[in-house]
């Protein structure tokens, strides 16, 4: 039957063209809605039960390729997307950094006869993407892709995902067709919309007479009279969005409560695999019709409407969360949603960065008030730094040390919380310098990271054990941060070397700032050499093999070789104080390498992701780190 | 001569000979690490960490085996010519004792251990280990299996005279990878010599060398012999390759022989039967969370047989063999799991040596923090 739909379908494609926009538009909205309730309501999605906020800003971030979105705007882009797609294929939603491909797009819809103007902010909606992706296929097959098609693969993944999440509620929103009038009364039209989920009992009987007008007038739509028309439109849009939005189940919204009641906590489905095999318990009816009547509300342009709605559905699901794990989800969507919210990372490099203003304050003009806030910034920085830590250990329930976006954060507490230490030992003020300016730079690398991936991310297999995650994780990673911090102190130690006339308090503290580099480059040699080698026990433990020469195993043995060596070349006598403090100020160049660089490379079982931006970065910041420990160990030298 | 071996000792033993032996080795692991990129893991290991040394440019450099024995030597010389053994020193001396017992154990382990996986799909049992990388030629009769040969120790042109085998084999050609086509599309198969007849796989398919894969795992092996025997007319010719589907046949003047490619399989002194293999992903997602084999291992030799649950993370022991969950195949009617079993000998020198290297270091930092740096 569908088969003979094809020329109906020809001519009806520029009628409704595209699937989400056979879906009836909307009024444009205010925008004021209050999305409280809504934000919080669980989402099933990689793997894990998330508020729908953390899924619109996960979501509003990669398609935008920032770090950083307003979480106002990724709500009202979600909703929009799930309940009104036609006006939200309209919203400028994907960032198109590569001029080449923007330039490919915008030459397409030229070609198409579509008018579009270059987009100032490089944003493009789904409706400008449609007749491009439409109609340009790329192999995208063999391993080696060009840059121009990594490009094209990540806005056609972009794109693809947007497309899902506008097909989400596709069952339940009104159609933008007609019925004929003789169907009228024999198809019953809850608030006379038509919808997908409506027409579905109906689609036989529909089918039947659109073949009868078939047989008697073939497929020639222009022979057909409005009624008939009419028909065949409902029909054609029916099995557009039926086809596309059965097998779709990105969205996983509602829980499949069981016959008691109960439902599994990792069970959920999307409205579609809902429809198509839920068990359809009555608590199953009423948390649909809490949606239907958010989506309603929202449709409707009624905020009051759609907030006590959202209220209802979110009081239901926590209630039915209750009786099967109390205050689980429940607790955790209120961490999550204050860590959302709360952003205690941009808190924290604000307050370094306050911190280091007010050290470089204390240097010029010591007065009490400058170190006093400087001194307060780390403090109060490392605390919101720790909460961090702490709120997204709670939210994943694991050791947040897994992904390289939670390494870096990890590394720099490392940094900050030395640093403190040290700082109360000697009440020298350069710690705090030293601890905030690697606190900083280090979260200022970490959010390069946020618009790739999500930052909360499930563990596969091998790395799922609290245990080890606990010792070999934390320990390597406190070793990076002991790494680091030595290089930077080994940077001020080089720094305090430029003044040419010094009294001897200065060189009592460049002394002691001496020592306190060396002790940490041990410290830190034991950190990491320890951290390597209880990895190397975990590989044992779970592959069997002690070492494998797996190039992350490796970048962590060239640590520790880095450092035995510079040990080495100090005991040896080879190496005068200059020299030494040189070769640890490059230790942030062997620790990128060993961190960041072996992902370059791609192979091995631990890599975990990599972009080419971070190489560029990487080379950049290898050579102007030589640049600058060199020029330091010149202008020491010449002054020995 | 004491004298003289204690000077040549305190020689070695200086922190000198550390500082140069390091920077070879912190080339030599950038470098083998690199090359992974174009060689793979396996043969960038063996060429470069796995050696005594490796040529580049014709020049020969040392490899890892080289390069951590040095490193051993001055350590040894160290603690036996050069440490005063008082408790100042306590925290160093223990350092590189436990350094030299880790490097040890590496060496050691690196020469003993044995390596292999077991396949075995569910309801069935296995007891032999195959090798992840040797792949050998299997000669056998209609009882015996009478020679495993290596297949990276064939060369072309090699002709074997093998005991108990009463046809001389010639090998034409032998490759660790191996590109299957079909005959017609193997010119070399058009001008063969009149006397020559194609037997078994050969008469449809033939085999061309091609560049080994970065995974060594997914490198097919495969030969083609010419076999002449005494008494019979004419020379003949197959090819074989691993995987093939069944032994090929070649029926000689007393009986019949059998040739395969397989990988070299070991004896396991004990069975281990798969009863149910069990994945676990994480919801709505393909990401694995876990990946579970229920098996019952058993050894008929004391008669013993129980259930044990072997997941990543949770290896399996005995009689020396550590099972590890390693993968698995949900591509045919049943579900099969895939474990490593590993034998090592030096399993626990990595745990001694960290023993002794936190304490050693712990101690050092102690001391040093109440004295001088």
């Amino acid at each position: 039957m569908r088969f003979k739909f094809l020329n109906i379908a020809l001519i009806l494609a520029f009628v409704i063209w595209f699937v989400p926009l056979s879906l009836q538009a909307q009024e444009t909205k205010s925008h004021a809605f209050d999305y409280e309730y809504f934000e919080s309501l669980p989402v099933l999605h990689e793997g894990r039960l998330k508020p729908l906020q953390s899924f619109a800003i996960l979501h509003f971030r990669w398609f935008k390729n920032q770090s950083h979105v307003s979480h106002d705007e990724a709500m009202s882009w979600l909703t929009s997307s799930l309940f009104d797609p036609q006006s939200a294929a309209q919203t400028p939603l994907f960032k198109i950094d590569l001029p080449e491909l923007e330039n490919s797009i915008l030459a397409e819809l030229e070609n198409q006869g579509i008018s579009k103007q270059k987009s100032k902010k490089h944003l493009y909606s789904v409706a400008d993407l449609t007749p491009y992706v439409m109609a340009r296929r790329p192999n995208l097959s063999q391993d080696e892709l060009s840059v121009f098609e990594t490009a094209y693969k990540d806005l056609h993944a972009k794109y693809g995902a947007a497309i899902r999440i506008m097909q989400t509620m596709s069952l339940y929103l009104p159609m933008n067709v007609q019925i004929p009038n003789k169907f009228k009364e024999t198809i019953s039209l809850p608030n006379q919309e038509i919808r997908v989920i409506d027409l579905h009992a109906h689609e036989q009987f529909l089918s039947k007479e659109l073949k009868s007008v078939i047989k008697e007038k073939g497929d020639d739509i222009p022979n057909y009279t409005t009624e008939e028309q009419k028909l065949a439109q409902l029909l054609y849009a029916y099995h557009q969005l039926f086809g596309r939005g059965i097998s779709n189940d990105f969205v996983k919204l509602y829980p499949d409560f069981w016959q008691d009641g109960s439902y599994f906590e990792m069970e959920w489905l999307s409205p579609w695999q809902q429809f198509s095999f839920s068990k359809g318990h009555p608590k199953q009816v009423d948390y649909i019709q809490h949606w239907q009547d958010m989506s309603q509300a929202f449709r409707n342009n009624n905020q009051a409407a759609f907030f006590e709605a959202s209220k209802h559905a979110r009081d239901f699901i926590f209630e039915a969360e209750q009786a099967l794990n109390p205050s689980k989800l429940e607790n955790k969507t209120i961490v999550e949603i204050f860590y959302n919210d709360f952003q205690p990372l941009e808190l924290t490099m604000i307050l370094y960065l306050i911190s280091i203003i007010f050290v470089l304050c204390w240097f010029k003009w010591p007065k009490r008030v400058n170190s006093t806030i400087a001194e307060a910034g780390l403090i109060l920085g490392a605390v919101s730094h720790a909460l961090a830590l702490i709120l997204r250990g709670i939210i994943l329930e694991r050791p947040p040390v897994t992904t390289l976006y939670e390494s870096v954060i990890f590394v720099a507490i490392t940094v900050v919380l030395v640093s403190l230490i040290f700082f109360y030992r000697s009440k020298n003020y350069s710690h705090i310098l030293y601890g905030a300016i690697g606190g900083l730079i280090l979260l200022v690398i970490s959010s390069v990271f946020l618009s790739q991936e999500d930052s909360l991310q499930m563990l596969v297999a091998v790395l799922n054990t609290n245990f080890w995650l606990a010792v070999h994780v934390l320990m390597i990673t406190a070793g990076y941060g002991l790494c680091v911090l030595a290089a930077i102190m080994a940077h001020g130690w080089l720094g305090y070397g430029l003044v040419k006339t010094y009294d001897d308090a200065y060189k009592t503290k460049r002394d002691v700032l001496f020592k306190q580099t060396y002790f940490i480059t041990v410290l830190a040699l034991l950190i990491t050499t320890i951290g390597t080698v209880l990895g190397g026990i975990w590989a044992d433990q779970s592959w069997g093999r002690f070492w494998g020469w797996d190039p992350k195993e490796n970048g962590a043995l060239l640590i520790v070789l880095w450092l035995a060596w510079i040990i080495h070349g100090r005991l040896a006598g080879i190496f005068g104080k200059e020299l030494l403090m040189y070769f640890i100020g490059y230790l942030n160049i062997v620790v990128g390498l060993a961190w960041f660089g072996v992902n370059l490379l791609g192979v091995g079982l631990h890599s975990y992701g990599f972009t080419s931006g971070i190489a560029v970065g990487l080379i950049a910041f290898v050579i102007v780190e030589i640049l600058i420990l060199s020029t330091l160990l010149f202008f020491n030298k010449r002054r020995v | 001569m004491f004298k003289e071996i204690n000077k040549f000792g305190k020689k070695l033993a200086s922190p000198k000979w550390v500082f140069y032996i390091l920077p070879l080795l912190i080339l030599l692991l950038i470098l083998g690490t690199v090359e992974q990129k174009n060689l793979g893991l396996y043969h960038a290991t063996q060429i470069y960490f796995s050696s005594f040394y490796f040529t580049a440019f014709g020049i020969p450099f040392p490899g890892g085996y080289s390069l951590i024995a040095l490193l051993s030597i001055t350590i040894v010389c160290k603690l036996a010519f050069k440490s005063e053994w008082r408790l100042k020193n306590s925290g160093i001396i223990l350092t590189h004792l436990g350094v030299l017992v880790l490097l040890i154990g590496g060496l050691f382990t690196a020469f003993t251990q044995e390596e292999g996986y077991l396949y075995i799909p569910e309801g069935q049992s296995q007891n032999k280990i195959s090798d992840y990388h040797r792949r050998v030629m299997i000669i056998a009769d209609e009882e015996n299996i009478l020679h495993f040969l290596d297949i990276e120790d064939l060369n072309d042109g090699q002709i074997l005279n093998l005991k108990g085998v009463p046809f001389s084999i010639n090998v034409l050609e032998a490759c660790s990878n191996c590109k299957i086509i079909k005959a017609e599309d193997d010119p070399s198969l058009d001008s063969l010599d009149e006397d020559v007849t194609l037997f078994g796989p050969a008469q449809f398919m033939s085999i061309k060398e091609k560049e080994l894969e970065k995974e060594n795992e997914t490198n097919i092996a495969g030969i083609r012999i010419e076999i002449q025997e005494e008494g019979q007319a004419g020379r003949y010719v197959t090819n074989f390759f691993e995987g093939f589907t069944k032994p090929v046949e070649y029926q000689g003047a007393d009986k019949t022989y059998y040739f395969g490619v397989t990988r070299a399989k070991r004896d396991l002194p004990f069975s281990v039967q798969l009863i149910d293999f069990e994945k676990e992903v994480y919801p709505g997602t393909q990401k694995a969370k876990e990946y579970r084999s229920h098996v019952i291992i058993r050894d008929d030799e004391k008669d013993l047989e129980w259930p044990a649950t072997i997941s990543m993370n949770e290896p399996a022991r005995y009689k020396g063999y550590t099972l590890y969950q390693s993968s698995f195949d949900d591509t045919g009617q049943v579900e099969a799991t895939v474990l490593s079993a590993v034998k090592n000998e030096g399993w626990l020198f990595p745990y001694i040596s960290t023993l002794i290297f936190i304490l050693g270091l712990v101690l050092h930092m102690f001391i040093q923090s109440r004295g001088r740096v």
